[in-house]
């Protein structure tokens, strides 16, 4: 019975250890109120270098990480002193998405040509992976390690964003990039990054206009708050806090419009233009008085926002003329890149293309269901550029696709909507321009491949085939030997997402197979309703936006 | 009986220290031990009697010297296939049973397949482990340890055994039996050579027992010869003390129950003192003979303990 | 014939011991762990994301049988003299070569078994989560096993001149830095000329090389199958290294004063 006596001791134990640990807790509490600067600087201060170190090297091992994943498990590194004398630099990386730009380096496994080591070199070659060709893999191959980044240091709200953005962007998971963002909350509510983030998530995918408002209502005001932070530093914003920040406050002005709040919307729309001068929010404000007066618009404005992720940064990858793999990265990022304006240059893929004298890249652009007669900012088609330039090749290719030159504000009667089609991607993608494509030029190129590619569709997971759909911009356009397009495979398979992905990448909605079908009657012939439903709104919409 | 199994000729072993002293273990050691002999090899601690086995199983080079067993040089695989050993202070693996230990050295040891399980079976009857034969070794007393030490050195019966510490850790029953083992041994005409700090052990077993101190032999004498060195004679006689007289041999013990006691080397200094003390007119004079204990001898060869 | 039985019965008791002490089964446990606990990491997050666990999985095999491994190499001999266990089994009619060849049998073996029940793990899991399993699979638990062997070999030839710890930290470094270290050479050595280059070749070439025994990233990132002559060179590769790292660990445990 003695021995026993002992035991009660552990429950008293127990529960005074619960108890203080209760009263502890909300000191203990971490309030993360803290900036990105100040957490940096933190990491730096003498207290916390041990767990700042820790935090920090897993942090760049993440980052280290991700990077090898971006590159197929190619890893490089930075050229050494010596190669510099020798001419090689790192340069930018093209095509990549916000918050993965990084430096293009050497290859860390010799080339051939430069290694000393003879067979050994080509064994380590074969058992590394290694590449002559610096690639990009689907980004969403990352989203584990930003998971785990964020177990790491919850505090790096970048890591939460950029998660999302690829959850909800390539792995086409909206759900789990919510869920990401809202995790990223309970550790950073003062975000406005985070809050930016799930705002725009919450509008475009869940429709949950009331929510996103009050998330992004959140977003402005810190925002703002950590704008004036910065200034008064003689700081500034990166380009992408720029941009969730001019965002936070079009999606607000979008959301309160949802609402029928117009008053409160406007008012968004003007304060926000003050401190972004985002032009899209002049576009809202347009809308959303339309919208107040009862005009019924077709929302010029949405989704071309979207479309500036990474267009800039295209533009100048074709006007230095990088190779064509690199640039077609962008239109992984987003399909649709090839048919928006930038504001600030006012020039589009395809006039910098022509600029240039890519003549590669305007085929492609061309390929890629860029309309041909597109305009520039300032009114300008390619081909007026190209000619202005002096590009005779770009401009003879231009004009066989039946490029007109036109300039300003010069119409072409039967071009009435020219650069409202241009600046919205959905039409002029499922629009006729995809289908002016002479098919049977591609054809000859691409019989045994095509067959291939078409066969994969109703045989194998749609997911490997989306994949290479994404590497052949062909592919929408293909026709094979019965005329059938890759869409009536993918239709007669009941391949939703691939479905959407072809038609997103222009392919042609009213092609028909040599028995006279189209896609459409594809679905419904082989039952998928739900494909059927997909064709059938994506039709209608080009429809009446013709 | 005189070939040498054992031979040993001004044999060296020096080693380093942790502190790169250099020590010399053994220093210029001589021996030999002829077939059939079981030789005791004693000394105190430190005395070389350990290094000198080492070098016997080549587990230690010499740094001088030659040491051979059967005509082959110490440690080599041939010499090594007709030695049971037995280390001072072994472990053996004690997540194996001792039925496992031995069927691994049975395997090391060339002993045939189809012979194994009946060789094993009968040293674990010979070193008495029946019924614990089949638990891991983890368990075992020391005692119980040393007794599947002594199967593992008798396994295959070979021609000689060299023994480092044998009765160490055993009770009295215990070493009772490994002394009849070893008797078997001798009597099946095998070599043993073991050093032991158990010396009634040694003067109960040996043929011949070799001395060594400072890595040196101090003495190196047969059984028989040491008996007669060992036994002593002491006379008893009623006081006065009669020391000025005492004749060459003879040393006084001091007092004893009433008697003064004198302490003689041999049966001839005894008799030559009993006269002495009879002549000088001492009263009560009587002799006792002992054989005298091997400890006491040493004792008084080397001026120190031996053990 | 007698020589190889009794490499095997050493080999046999350096197995046992592993078997016995279970530490194998704590690593295989906590390696499944570690692999579910990834796998579900992700498929409650995103789906299709394969390399992720692949990647992990491979990394834990690699990581948990190189620990095993050098643990099982770097104790058995000093632990014998330690222990003294070691005197009565050199007694017998053996050599110490025989003695040091069985105990690095042993340590291969019980690390190859490591190896291939975490393939086990590895392919059941794989099987949950429909992970496709390529040839290259199995090169790559091939070239583990290989240098499971080699490492063994290291470990084993460098116990007997290290103390215990120096030993496991140079043998973990060999393992986990090996990749850093000759990546460091060959980034290093453009930017010299002349004799440092030189030494720096030497340095590359004497190095042993474990880093190009680990197929893993191919796996990961699903490259096509390693040519055939690979795997034989880098065999080749192997068996001399560790044989020249066990010819010289048998001179020194044959010279060495017990």
């Amino acid at each position: 019975m003695k021995r026993y006596i002992s035991y009660v001791w552990i429950p008293v134990l127990l529960a005074v250890a619960g108890m203080l640990a209760s009263a502890a807790k909300p000191h203990l509490k971490y309030d993360a109120r803290y900036r990105q600067s100040e957490i940096e600087a933190a990491k730096e201060s003498i207290a916390l270098t041990l767990m700042g170190q820790l935090q920090t090297s897993m942090f760049d091992l993440m980052w280290l990480k991700t990077l090898e994943y971006l590159h197929h498990g190619v890893v490089y590194r930075m050229p050494t002193a010596a190669e510099e004398e020798k001419g090689k630099v790192a340069t930018d990386s093209i095509g990549t998405a916000h918050g993965l730009e990084h430096k293009e380096g050497e290859s860390l496994v010799p080339h051939r040509e430069e290694d000393w080591r003879g067979p050994i070199g080509d064994i380590h070659r074969s058992v590394t992976p290694y590449s002559t060709a610096h690639s990009h893999s689907d980004p969403k191959e990352l989203i584990p390690w930003y998971k785990f980044a964020t177990k790491i240091s919850p505090s790096q709200v970048r890591l939460y964003t950029m998660g999302a953005f690829f959850m909800s962007d390539f792995a086409h998971e909206p759900d789990e990039a919510i869920e990401l963002l809202e995790v990223g909350l309970e550790s950073n509510p003062w975000s406005f990054e985070v809050n930016g983030a799930l705002g725009r998530l919450l509008f475009d995918y869940e429709q949950d206009y009331a929510k996103a408002a009050e998330v992004l209502a959140v977003a402005v005001e810190y925002g703002e708050k950590e704008r004036d932070y910065y200034l008064a530093r003689d700081e500034q914003f990166d380009d992408y806090q720029k941009q969730v920040y001019s965002e936070s406050y079009l999606f607000l002005a979008k959301s309160l419009t949802e609402l029928g709040e117009y008053d409160r919307a406007l008012s968004v729309c003007e304060e926000g233009y003050e401190r972004t001068n985002h032009t899209h929010l002049n576009v809202q404000k347009r809308i959303t008085t339309r919208r107040k007066e009862g005009v019924s618009v077709n929302d010029e404005g949405e989704d071309s926002s979207s479309n500036m992720v990474g267009l800039l940064e295209m533009i100048r990858a074709i006007e230095n003329k990088r190779p064509m793999d690199r640039i077609l990265n962008y239109f992984r990022i987003n399909p649709d890149v090839g048919q928006v304006i930038d504001p600030t240059s006012k020039t589009t893929a395809l006039h910098a293309a022509a600029r240039a004298g890519y003549l590669e890249c305007v085929e492609k652009l061309l390929e890629f269901g860029t309309d041909v007669n597109m305009r520039d900012g300032n009114g300008d088609t390619a081909l007026k550029i190209s000619l202005e330039f002096g590009q005779q090749e770009v401009a003879q290719l231009l004009e066989s696709r039946g490029g007109i030159v036109l300039k300003g504000n010069e119409v072409l009667e039967h071009d009435d909507h020219g650069a409202a089609a241009s600046s919205n991607g959905k039409d002029t993608a499922a629009g006729p321009v995809a289908a002016s494509v002479p098919a049977a030029q591609l054809q000859s190129s691409l019989e045994g491949e095509i067959t291939d590619f078409m066969r994969g569709i109703s045989q194998h997971d749609p997911i490997r085939q989306l994949d290479r759909l994404l590497e052949k911009s062909q592919w929408p356009k293909a026709v094979d030997k019965n005329g059938a397009t890759a869409l009536h495979y993918a239709a007669a398979a009941g391949y939703g997402e691939l479905v959407r992905e072809l038609v997103k990448m222009g392919a042609a909605l009213d092609a028909k197979d040599q028995s006279g079908k189209t896609a459409l009657d594809m679905a419904r012939e082989s039952g998928h309703e739900d494909i059927a439903a997909i064709l059938g709104q994506t039709g209608s919409l080009a429809q009446s936006s013709q | 009986m005189s070939t040498p199994i054992i031979e040993i000729r001004g044999l060296s072993v020096t080693y380093k220290t942790e502190t790169r002293q250099r020590i010399e273990a053994v220093a210029g050691l001589d021996l030999t031990v002829n077939e059939g002999e079981v030789v005791g090899f004693i000394g105190p601690n430190g005395a070389g009697k350990t290094t000198t086995i080492k070098a016997l199983m080549g587990f230690r080079s010499p740094t001088s010297g030659v040491a051979t067993i059967f005509g082959l040089p110490a440690g080599s695989t041939e010499a090594r296939r007709r030695i049971g050993y037995l280390p001072e202070v072994a472990q053996y693996y004690p997540f194996l049973t001792a039925r496992e230990t031995l069927r691994l050295y049975a395997e090391l040891t060339d002993i045939p397949k189809q012979e194994r399980d009946k060789v094993i079976s009968e040293l674990i009857d010979t070193v008495r482990l029946i019924g614990r034969d089949r638990e891991p070794l983890r368990g075992f007393s020391k005692g119980m340890l040393q007794r599947v030490g002594i199967a593992q050195a008798i396994m295959g019966s070979p021609d000689l055994l060299i023994l480092d510490e044998v009765t160490s850790g055993l009770d009295p029953v215990a070493r009772n039996h490994v002394r009849n083992i070893l008797l078997n041994f001798k009597q099946a005409g095998k070599t043993v050579f073991f050093s032991s700090h158990e010396l009634t052990e040694v003067t109960q077993l040996c043929d011949r027992v070799i001395l060594i101190d400072g890595g040196k032999v101090i003495e190196n004498r047969s059984m028989d010869e040491l008996r007669k060195l060992m036994r002593r004679y002491t006379v008893y006689t009623a006081p006065p003390a009669y020391t000025d007289q005492l004749p060459d041999g003879v040393r006084a013990l001091g007092a004893n129950n009433g008697h003064v006691r004198y302490a003689a080397p041999d049966k001839a200094t005894c008799d030559g003192l009993v006269l002495k003390l009879n002549q000088l007119g001492a009263r009560d004079v009587h002799v006792e003979a002992e054989t005298g204990s091997l400890e006491e001898y040493f004792v008084e060869t080397i001026g120190h303990k031996v053990s | 014939m007698n020589t190889t039985l009794k490499i095997g019965a050493i080999a046999r008791v350096t197995i046992l011991e592993s078997v016995r002490r279970k530490d194998a089964y704590v690593v295989l446990v906590l390696g499944l762990v570690i692999m579910l606990g990834a796998a579900l990491f992700s498929s409650f997050g995103v789906q299709g994301l394969e390399k992720f666990v692949k990647d992990i999985a491979l990394s834990v095999t690699s990581v948990f049988a190189s620990v095993i491994c050098i643990a099982a190499a770097a104790r058995q001999i000093p632990h014998e003299i330690e222990n003294r266990s070691l005197y009565p089994l050199i007694a017998k009619p053996i050599g110490r070569s025989v003695f040091l060849l069985g105990k690095f049998v042993g340590v291969g073996a019980i690390s190859s078994v490591v190896v291939l029940a975490f393939c086990v793990e590895i392919l059941v899991l794989f099987l949950i989560f429909k992970i496709d399993i390529g040839v290259l699979f199995f090169q790559a638990v091939y070239l583990r096993i290989l240098s499971m062997w080699f490492i063994a070999a290291l470990t084993l030839a460098m116990s007997l001149v290290l103390t215990h710890a120096a030993n496991v930290t140079i043998s973990m470094l060999l393992v986990l830095a090996m990749q850093t270290f000759a990546n460091t050479i060959l980034t290093v050595h453009g930017g010299l000329t002349g004799i440092p280059q030189r030494i720096a070749e030497a340095i590359y070439w004497f190095a042993p090389h474990l880093e190009l025994f680990n197929l893993s990233k191919l796996v990961v990132h699903e490259y096509p199958p390693v040519p055939v002559w690979v795997l034989a060179a880098l065999t080749i590769y192997a068996i001399l290294y560790s044989g020249i790292f066990l010819a010289a660990g048998c001179m020194k445990l044959r010279r060495m004063a017990l």
